[in-house]
């Protein structure tokens, strides 16, 4: 597996510190009025926790259930984006990989997704406006 | 109906199965992960993720026959017609396996290709939820107790 690719200064963002709001302002989802949050982080998060009652095979196609300290991971993010004002995620689910991934969908194709891979790992992908795509590896404290 | 061994034609409609966690609701549309290639686990998408044929079937919700009931009311169906998929540069092949008949895998959308190179993958698996959003079959029974 290729490692996602990285900041400018090559190191993995650090989202309490370095990751900022300005992905997400970009795509129009930082205290945005116009926009209708889809649920509220508070959702989220006990989501998240549902998420700990997962088995394997919950989707009934073989998807793993996510490991304890990934679902901390997915927590701590979750509680990391709130306190950055972020606006609620549209959409959190586990993957049949069993990883978790937030959504945000944004104006026409924009959408930018959070793929929680570890308890300090996480994968950003963002496609934009103009249809390229951005990836970096975020590190979760 | 269709034998699977005939060809695919363009015309035709291919089936998925789509969880209720990534499924399409009033305020979100369907997720692009529902295209997603499967890389870990009893299930991997060696060949490509997995659609059914709705030619092959005598009715369409029989792909999900092989689930418990109570999975299959977590899971909707979302089909998508062959020339769209040709339209963005993917093919279908046939991939025969015991249990239901007309199964099929997008090769392109393969796990070993997405591991490799996710961000390559993400625009692709968007304009397949962007055509399936459109196209829903089944709506998961269970869709109105989901609050994301």
């Amino acid at each position: 597996m290729s490692a996602p690719a990285r900041n400018t200064a090559g190191a993995a963002v650090d989202i309490t510190t370095d990751m900022g709001c300005k992905p997400f302002n970009e795509m129009g989802l930082l205290g945005s009025s116009s926009r209708v949050a889809m649920a509220s982080w508070k959702d989220c998060i006990e989501m998240l926790h549902s998420f700990r009652a997962l088995e394997d095979d919950w989707d009934g196609g073989g998807a793993l259930a996510p490991e304890a300290s990934l679902l901390d991971g997915a927590i701590n993010l979750a509680h990391s984006l709130r306190q950055n004002q972020i606006i609620p995620v549209d959409r959190v689910h586990v993957s049949a990989d069993g990883t978790v991934i937030f959504e945000w969908f944004g104006n026409g194709r924009a959408y930018l997704e959070i793929e929680v891979i570890g308890r300090h790992q996480a994968e950003k992908r963002e496609i934009l406006q103009d249809s390229s795509v951005t990836e970096e590896l975020i590190r979760i404290a | 109906m269709k034998l699977e061994t005939e060809p695919i034609s363009d015309d035709e409609w291919l089936l998925r199965r789509v969880h209720i966690q990534m499924f399409r609701t009033d305020v979100t549309p369907l997720s692009p992960n529902a295209f997603r290639p499967v890389t870990k686990g009893t299930h991997v998408d060696n060949a490509g993720i997995s659609l059914f044929r709705e030619a092959c079937q005598q009715n369409s919700e029989d792909i999900l026959r092989l689930m418990s009931p109570e999975r299959q009311a977590d899971n909707g169906i979302v089909r998508l017609r062959v020339s769209d998929l040709k339209k963005i540069k993917l093919s279908v092949v046939a991939d025969p396996i015991s249990d239901i008949p007309g199964h099929v895998v997008i090769p392109e959308l393969n796990a070993q290709v997405y591991e490799n190179d996710k961000k390559s993958l993400l625009p692709v698996m968007a304009q397949l939820a962007e055509i399936g959003n459109d196209n829903i079959l089944r709506w998961p029974p269970n869709q109105r107790n989901c609050h994301i």
